[in-house]
């Protein structure tokens, strides 16, 4: 698919050249900066100190740091997961022409655009004991009443729940963009040659997206990755550490314990993880298929 | 094409928009170094109101100075004020801050040394208000790295009086105000009825600041502290470990959500009427009375905590410090002045608001008018703070993550203690505290 | 089960397909009308149990506070200026080196990751570089500092993303209208552009939203109401010591009107391009 330039290779340059451009300086200086950062301490009042690897060396034996390293683990994967079939889904049931589509397909994408600490807000009420219509509907209909944020085993799937139902618009908007982007000919030959809608969607539609797909997995990961909000507002990491993800634990450790160095060391623990995390799964789309 | 054109055009007036706006919007530091202008920085809540909407500009027509009120959620400011304090950017004249953040702004030097400047604080001022605003602290153990011999210098001084008074139900403590926790506990079983949701006790047990709030107090009137001589760690002792437990026992008569209630939460069900008791700020005093927000106008009263062993009240003033690289300081000091000057206080008191002089808040006036301010006064008067030190955000995080863990458990209030004090004891050490 | 006949088939599917589209509707648009439920509230009300599907006592208070009290429609303006420009610069630019990128790809498999990588690093710590650059040309609580930071961060994603749309499109298409005498340029523009439509559409949408909900930069980056954006406002209604739960509905749903037109407006062209029968 690749062409190589023909007699005008300063063209191609000078046009990705603005975009090289920030993306390194939106990279390497703050990174660069962060593991400045993370080899020195700030004690109170004074300069910072420099300690080496001391931060990296504590890092390896924090089990609380470990565990929320977990946590957004499993966050990332079963919310990604969820929202990329879910999103999918609809994006194959409103491919074809209907009416109303243009208000059902801006209606579907409504949570995306609502800013996420009112959408932690409003579930936050949706989800309350007492006040919440969640809570209620469900004390309606099965007469227990429940507290979904103050149970331990519970308040990671709400806040699943609240992710799957704001980002599953993304996946919707992205495939069914892919979808629709598709050239028809391949469709129609293969209709031609009798091929059934399910190897159709198996054997040509999934492999054309391919592109696509990487590309909305890996965004929405990387952002379910480094969910803050909702939690902030929903959970604060309760009850307990059920829901301590580990950006809520680097903001903590950084700007409420003032630990500058530790936290940033925090935070390149949690981009190695990102970086294993989407160099696995870039390299698992390459193999398959 | 349309589409490229219309991308163009919009793109023009965009920018040219954009430069008009830029432009127009530059002159805001320039008139700042001159007299004109104090720029304050500040969390956003309720209880600021007042100062914000009646007395600054009151305090522009009396000097002359135009007040710039810049307000963002408590965690943006306080990242805000850091950023500022720590780049020396010099955009706030004045920050409001939490009395936890005193130790850390005035230790690292973003603050105005206030003596320096010629402030004279008069005796009239509620001593332990006033106190809050000292580095190091007047009383009290001193953190490591802080010179033991250094002498208290003022940094920061009172702006609003918040304490947690005890907020009951004066229809149901028909004979007033609990004396002991114990009768507490004996009207909460009495009239509890958590199926029709009447709860005798309502707290926030959110882990980490929340519940740490709401613990506090118990802790202190059953005889525990916190920190004991030289920073050993002693709320796992025996007095601690009771007054975790009866925390817990009084549970039984609070919601069942208890776990996830903040003070939203909690204040709601304070004034929807379904609970009868509670420990919250001063905040939420005025809207007790408000209809717009609270079903039992009038119905609520307030006190000073109830006794067991002692009887204390928690701090969590309001403070103002003058931002090390302000560019208005003569101004925020005029500010500072002015506020606290015997007759804006008493008109601050009359309106409602929580002063820290002792005259305003004794005002026969001010106390017919808001009804909490006899009780703010006695809270003040036997309050205790946080522990002065900047590393009590992560002992606070510790020991709230596991009284939350209590909470959810409905037990074992002396495994969490103890969990909490090795957690703590092994955090101090690694950070220079001369722990046993 | 018996056969169906083809038109019992075609209804199943019909009835199946909407059951399906009015269920998602409904779930996704039950807690945005909450929102807007919560919005026309009284404090009072909106903690009373059981909760009341619509306002007993309707009241406009909150967007009235809102718009004179917390600065709102300020915050609304320079939202609308800095993140409309931001978007339409990264657009522009980001298309049509996400063409080139696609077309002349030595560079892909390298872009990846100096693409994703701002995206993975908690904003956190990219945030006090930024500060002390902008402070540096004198742009910290202008809007035009913020434009300058979220064009640079859009940028490499619009790339990255159009990259993949054009990918899709067979290079044969271009070819061929090359072949016919068309320069490049102009088949980009009759061919592949409309084709990669969709793509566009979604993307501006996606970089629109995220750019307008973006609030860390937003806070640290600015100061005053002269340049801070809808997030920073919404967000300072939670207190220290309450939340104005009323008013933080009604800012949540004056700040996603605009967002929501855009989207009715853009939607449109997420629909399949020209068919490329009229090319061959």
């Amino acid at each position: 698919m690749a062409r190589t330039g023909e007699g005008g290779k300063w063209a191609p340059r000078l046009l990705i050249a603005p975009t090289v451009i920030c993306a390194l300086a939106l990279t390497v200086l703050p990174l660069g900066y962060s593991v400045l950062t993370s080899l020195r301490e700030f004690p109170l009042g004074q300069s910072p100190v420099f300690v080496g690897l001391r931060n990296y060396a504590s890092l390896l034996h924090d089990a609380n740091f470990h565990s929320s390293l977990g946590t957004t683990l499993i966050f990332t994967v079963v919310a990604t997961a969820f929202e990329f079939l879910l999103g999918l889904g609809l994006a194959l049931l409103l491919k074809e022409e209907f009416s109303f589509q243009g208000l059902i397909r801006s209606s579907l994408i409504v949570p995306m655009a609502i800013a996420p600490v009112v959408v932690g807000i409003i579930w936050r009420l949706l989800y309350g004991a007492d006040v919440g219509l969640f809570s209620f509907a469900v004390q309606a209909l099965t007469g227990k009443s429940v507290s979904v944020l103050s149970s331990t085993t519970l308040a990671l799937p709400a806040l699943i729940l609240v992710d799957i139902w704001e980002w599953t618009p993304f996946m919707f908007l992205i495939l069914l963009a892919g979808i629709q982007s598709l050239p028809q000919e391949p469709f129609e030959a293969a209709r031609v040659d009798g091929a059934g809608s399910w190897n159709i969607f198996v054997h040509l539609t999934v492999p054309m997206l391919k592109p696509v797909i990487v590309v909305s997995l890996l965004i929405r990961a990387l952002d379910a990755f480094t969910v803050f909000d909702q939690v902030f507002v929903l959970t604060q990491g309760g009850p307990g550490t059920t829901t301590e993800v580990a950006t809520l634990m680097i903001y903590k450790t950084a700007f409420r314990f003032s630990q500058f160095g530790y936290g940033a060391a925090m935070a390149m623990g949690l981009l190695v993880l990102v970086m294993f995390f989407s160099a696995a799964l870039t390299r698992a789309f390459k193999s398959s298929f | 094409m349309i589409r490229r054109k219309f991308l163009q055009n919009s793109l023009g007036l965009a920018t040219a928009a954009t430069a008009l706006h830029s432009l127009s919007g530059c002159s805001g530091k320039k008139d700042a170094s001159r007299r004109g202008q104090i720029t304050f920085g500040s969390y956003a809540d309720p209880a600021l109101d007042l100062l914000k909407d009646t007395f600054l500009p009151e305090f522009e027509r009396a000097t002359g100075i135009h007040a710039e009120w810049v307000e963002a959620d408590f965690s943006g400011w306080f990242q805000k004020a850091l950023n500022d304090g720590q780049t020396k950017t010099g955009a706030f004249d004045i920050y409001v801050m939490d009395d936890l953040w005193v130790p850390r702004f005035a230790g690292a030097g973003y603050l105005a040394n206030l003596d320096e400047l010629g402030f004279q604080p008069d005796p009239d001022f509620v001593p332990s208000a006033l106190d809050l605003g000292f580095w190091p602290p007047k009383t009290g153990l001193r953190q490591p790295g802080i010179d033991a011999k250094a002498r208290p210098t003022l940094y920061s001084l009172p702006l609003i009086s918040d304490c947690q008074l005890f907020f009951y139900r004066n229809d149901i403590f028909s004979s007033g105000s609990p004396a002991t926790w114990d009768d507490v506990l004996k009207m909460a079983r009495q009239k509890s009825d958590p199926a029709h949701r009447k709860y005798g006790w309502v707290t926030r047990g959110v882990k980490g600041n929340p519940i740490m709030n709401s613990f506090f107090v118990l802790l202190h009137d059953f005889g525990g502290d916190i920190f004991g001589e030289n920073w050993k760690v002693v709320f796992n002792s025996p007095q601690a470990v009771e007054a975790l437990e009866f925390y817990l026992s009084l549970l039984q008569y609070a919601p069942s959500g208890v776990a996830e209630f903040d003070s939203d939460q909690e204040g709601a069900t304070l004034l929807q009427g379904n609970a009868f008791a509670a420990t919250m700020w001063t905040g939420w005093c005025p809207q007790t009375d408000d209809p717009s927000k609270s079903r039992v106008v009038r119905k609520i009263s307030f006190d000073v905590p109830p006794k067991k062993v002692n009887r204390v009240a928690k701090l969590g003033l309001f403070m103002a410090g003058i931002a090390a690289a302000a560019p208005n300081k003569t101004g925020a000091l005029e500010f500072f002045k002015w506020f606290s000057s015997p007759s804006v206080q008493l008109r601050f008191a009359r309106a409602g608001g929580a002063a820290f002089r002792t005259s305003a808040l004794r005002d026969e006036e001010a106390q017919k008018k808001a009804r909490w301010l006899d009780a703010t006064l006695r809270a003040l008067t036997c309050g205790v703070p946080s522990p002065r030190t900047s590393d009590w955000s992560k002992v606070e995080d510790i020991l709230g993550t596991q009284l939350n863990k209590a909470l959810l458990e409905k037990g074992k209030a002396k495994e969490h203690l103890d969990a909490a004090a090795a957690e703590a004891t092994a955090f101090l050490k690694g950070a220079g505290y001369p722990v046993a | 089960m018996p056969r169906l006949s083809v038109t019992q088939r075609r209804r199943l599917w019909f009835f199946t397909r909407l059951t399906l589209i009015v269920l998602a509707l409904a779930i996704t648009l039950l807690p945005v009308y909450w929102m807007v439920n919560t919005s026309l509230k009284n404090q009072v009300e909106v903690f009373t149990s059981p909760p009341t599907l619509w306002p007993q006592n309707l009241t406009f208070a909150n967007y009235v506070n809102v718009f004179t009290r917390r600065h709102l429609g300020t915050y609304l303006f320079n939202s609308l200026v800095i993140v409309g420009s931001a978007v339409l610069l990264s657009l522009l630019m980001g298309s049509l080196a996400g063409y080139a990128l696609a077309r002349f790809s030595r560079l892909q498999q390298k872009l990846n990751f100096w693409v994703l990588a701002p995206r993975m690093i908690p904003p956190i710590a990219l945030v006090v570089p930024l500060f002390l650059m902008l402070q540096e040309i004198g742009l910290i609580n202008k809007k035009l500092g913020l434009i300058l930071v979220y064009t640079a961060f859009n940028l490499p994603f619009v790339a990255w993303m159009m990259r993949s749309f054009f990918q899709e499109i067979p290079v044969d298409l271009e070819e061929a209208a090359m072949v016919d005498g068309a320069t490049r340029l102009r088949s980009f523009r009759d061919i592949v552009l409309p084709l990669a439509a969709p793509g566009l559409a979604a993307t501006a949408i996606f970089s629109l939203i995220i750019t307008y909900n973006e609030f860390f930069f937003a806070l640290i980056l600015t100061s005053t109401p002269a340049a801070a954006t809808l997030p920073v406002g919404t967000a300072a209604l939670i207190g220290k010591t309450q939340t104005l739960y009323g008013e933080m509905a009604a800012a949540g749903v004056v700040a996603a009107v605009p967002l929501v037109i855009f989207a009715l407006l853009v939607q449109r062209h997420l629909v399949r391009g020209l068919t490329m029968g009229a090319v061959k």
